[in-house]
């Protein structure tokens, strides 16, 4: 699932929400739109020091990987595809199907900024829990009302998943079958699913206002309070100095072209 | 001069839009400070909408016409808005699962306080004391919707709590706890709440659990204030009650019927003041036990043998080393707490789950390669909540849905619902929409797709939860009368008094073992036994055991039983 809060008691997980959220703000943008693909792919390698720092078991992100490499791995096909320069690198058996160097490099770097973006997203919602995550949120001025739809929205989910596994039951029950071979005829057999789903999900989207105004939602929300608490420390501020330096670093690099054909440069250098 | 009332309600009529009857009309009450209040009436009859008027839900939030006023601490609340009114009227719902909002149970429990701006020391003080109040500490982290439905009902307590509101209005606040479980719950309420002097109003059915911790009992009826006293005048009238709907509590039933011979002073609500009665009036004499025969000699339809389950990445089994034989057309019930294993056990009767170890043979197909729709022609299975078996919008195709799946013929098909339409007694209702129906009425469309199927086995799970009696008992008519027929019934239900009227067999489960299994007098006698396992005999039982000096039979179970006896002897 997409918010799967997973508790250690880290560094990382110690650290105030909003220093998390930093974290995933600067990894994403700094290293995420760098131009050069060896550079972008060792950027994205600095996500394992964090993974390690928050004590994340590898079985928690080795799913994860599995379930994006596909997707990845078109991406680069893709690239190769579209994006030609003129340094023809190889040549495949079919038709007019030609690997340029241009298209190789940029098909890594944009590869690696998806896999940059979705691993900052993963570890951010692994290490943070929903409720902080919308504090964060709430005190990088969100309106207040946004959290409470937000934070809602994420308990949700776990009620919906057992409401589509008893609906699913109670089918099954009266002999509707799922397993097919067919992808095509599998996916028709969710249908009857949806109509209970999306009925159960209205009706309790009323029941749900009537309970939180009776529980003084809107009351007034300028003066709403928190349970969680959030504290900038010590460790907040040196965490968030180093990765904002980082993204200066970052953006300047950028700007100034440094090493920004580092990988071309190197492969060119090679005499074929 | 209306300061001294908490409540007051003046000739209020209300109309849901688009409804053709007020669900309430003429309503007028006053409820001082610090009352204890029990609303009751059989379903439809207008509790939860009383409940509503109280923190301006009604009319502000659901659309409709009110006339007359409500007003709580003199404030009308036409002029004030929910969350203002909610500060001093706490409202919990029924149902606990839409009103649980937060990602664990400590910021659950805090919701209302953030929204009232309470500083954050002083929330954190109140949810650990509401958490240890509760008995909620464990969960503290977890998520509300991992845990058990009377947990969550204690949770969503705690978040009105947690307010310190000075009314507490509770909308059947233990509807998914058993009677133990309830009276406890009724108890601890009663006891915080007289010790600060909250008022407080329930809307509930359970008379047995909650009579003697209340003040006053409103019986609510199609909208109107029929009875308005105090609980042991209104149960005075428990024959009437019963007409109604309503469960009164076993003890007030059978001295109402045994009026006319003049052994109650007053009317009993627990089984200790009826004893106390009784035996001085009683003579002894020497009685027979009761016949109880035990239907069902047919071969065995169901067999399980050795069969344990472990939930995926459960840490305890669901169900160990079970083995159990069912033969064509008993009549079972099976009864256990929470979590006991019931419907874990009923799942792998048609293959929903497979077993982690032993096998279960239904019909003479091993569970575990037989496939779910292949079991469904033999196997009806009518599931708890009515809302997650309905998947089509017109009743019509609900109940043929099933038989589509058998791959019927266009005729027989429509031969078959309009049968089943008739027999659930739903014939009315087939082109409309079943999710707009009410609950009774969904549950009967529910039993009906089931009967389309024509299953010769049928496991109807809890027909009664947050429901009133009377609809339990249609269920278990219908039940009845498909036992009779030949079929083979099993029940899950937390009522003992529809099983020990109803089942022929009963099975009582513990910790995902069997832990009783005989006639329904066989396992019911043995109150003491069952008691462990948080099951609580109906009160004829545990009366008659207790006057079993007196030569009452030991299998007593039902008021019938206890009156035939009595009527001879007083």
């Amino acid at each position: 699932m997409g918010m799967d809060y997973y508790f250690r008691d880290s560094f990382f997980h110690r650290l105030d929400p909003r220093s998390k959220l930093i974290w995933a703000f600067t990894y994403m943008l700094g290293p995420g739109v760098y131009p050069d693909a060896i550079i972008a792919t060792l950027f994205f390698l600095t996500v394992a020091v964090i993974i390690i720092v928050a004590k994340i078991p590898w079985r928690k992100m080795k799913p994860f990987y599995a379930g994006i490499a596909i997707p990845a791995a078109l991406y680069v096909l893709m690239n190769v595809w579209y994006n030609r320069g003129p340094t023809v690198y190889a040549s495949l058996l079919w038709g007019n199907y030609v690997v340029t160097l241009e298209g190789l490099l940029f098909g890594i770097r944009g590869m690696m900024a998806f896999l940059i973006i979705l691993s900052a997203v993963r570890v951010l919602t692994l290490c943070t829990s929903p409720s902080e995550l919308v504090l964060g949120f709430v005190k990088f001025r969100m309106p207040k009302e946004y959290g409470v739809a937000l934070t809602i929205g994420f308990s949700y989910i776990p009620v919906l998943i057992s409401a589509i596994r008893g609906i699913m039951d109670a089918q099954r029950a009266r002999g509707w079958q799922f397993a097919h071979r067919n992808p095509i005829k599998r996916a028709r057999a969710l249908v009857p699913t949806l109509v209970p789903t999306i009925m159960m999900s209205v009706e309790r989207a009323t029941a749900l206002a009537a309970a939180i105004e009776s529980k003084g939602f809107g009351h007034d929300i300028s003066r709403r309070t928190y349970y969680l608490s959030s504290k900038f420390r010590t460790s907040d501020y040196v965490f968030c100095t180093i990765y904002l330096i980082l993204l200066f670093v970052t953006i300047a690099a950028i700007t100034f072209g440094w090493g920004s054909t580092f990988t071309y440069d190197l492969i060119k250098s090679i005499p074929t | 001069m209306s300061a001294q009332y908490e409540i007051i309600v003046e000739d209020l009529t209300f109309t849901y839009a688009g409804a053709s009857e007020p669900a309430l009309e003429n309503v007028n009450l006053k409820i001082a400070k610090g009352e204890h209040v029990m609303i009751t009436g059989p379903a439809g009859a207008g509790k939860t909408t009383l409940c509503c008027c109280i923190n301006g839900l009604v009319p502000h939030f659901y659309d409709g016409e009110m006339k007359g006023k409500v007003v709580v601490k003199g404030i009308n609340t036409r002029i004030a808005s929910i969350s203002y009114l909610s500060r001093f009227a706490g409202l919990m719902f029924q149902d606990p699962t839409v009103q649980l909002v937060s990602p664990t149970v400590e910021e659950e429990i805090a919701f209302g306080a953030e929204n009232y701006g309470i500083p954050r020391e002083e929330m954190h003080a109140r949810v650990e004391e509401l958490l240890k109040f509760l008995r909620l500490q464990k969960y503290k982290g977890s998520t509300p919707y991992s845990l058990s439905g009377g947990e969550q009902q204690a949770c969503a307590l705690g978040a009105i709590m947690c307010m310190r509101p000075s009314i507490y209005v509770l909308d059947e606040p233990t509807s998914n706890l058993d009677p133990i479980g309830s009276s406890m719950t009724f108890r601890a309420i009663h006891e915080l709440v007289k010790r600060e002097s909250k008022t407080m109003i329930i809307a509930e059915h359970k008379f047995a659990e909650l009579a003697m911790f209340v003040d006053r009992c409103i019986v609510l009826d199609r909208g109107h204030v029929y009875m308005d006293d105090e609980p042991r005048k209104v149960l005075g009238s428990a024959d009437v009650l019963e007409r109604m709907g309503l469960k009164p509590p076993q003890v007030s039933r059978l001295a109402k019927r045994l009026e006319s011979k003049k052994v109650f002073d007053y009317v009993p609500m627990t089984v200790d003041e009826a004893y106390s009665m009784l035996s001085r009036k009683l003579k002894r004499v020497l009685g027979k036990p009761f016949e109880d025969p035990l239907a069902g000699k047919g071969e065995v339809i169901v067999d399980v043998e050795d069969l344990s389950f472990n939930y995926p990445d459960a840490p305890h089994l669901a169900l160990r080393g079970i083995t159990l034989q069912i033969r064509g057309g008993e009549f079972v019930g099976l009864i256990g707490q929470n979590g006991s294993g019931k419907t874990t056990l009923v799942k792998h009767f048609n293959g929903l789950l497979k077993p982690t170890r032993g096998r279960v043979s239904v019909f003479g197909q091993d569970t575990q390669t037989a496939d779910v729709a292949r079991l469904a022609r033999r196997v009806g299975f009518v599931f708890q909540n009515p809302d997650q078996q309905i998947f089509s919008t017109v009743v019509r195709d609900e109940v043929s849905f099933g038989p589509k799946n058998l791959g019927l013929s266009t005729e027989e098909i429509s031969r078959r619902v309009e049968e089943a339409l008739k027999r659930a007694d739903c014939a009315d209702l087939v082109e409309k929409n079943p999710f707009r129906l009410s609950r009774g009425e969904k549950q009967r469309v529910n039993v009906a797709s089931v009967l389309s199927m024509r299953p010769d086995l049928w496991i109807i799970d809890e027909p009664t939860t947050g429901q009133d009696f009377i609809r339990g008992r249609h269920i278990m008519n219908m039940a009845k009368s498909l036992h009779e027929e030949g079929g083979t019934v099993i029940v899950i239900s937390h009522d003992m008094e529809l099983i020990s009227e109803y089942a022929q067999r009963v099975i009582a489960m513990k910790d995902g073992e069997i832990f009783l299994d005989g006639t329904r007098r066989e396992v019911f006698s043995q109150s003491e036994k069952l008691s462990e396992t948080y099951i609580v005999s109906p009160e004829m039982v545990i009366l008659g055991r207790k006057l079993g000096e007196f030569g009452i039979p030991s299998n007593v179970l039902t008021v019938d039983d206890m009156f035939s006896i009595l009527e001879e002897r007083l």
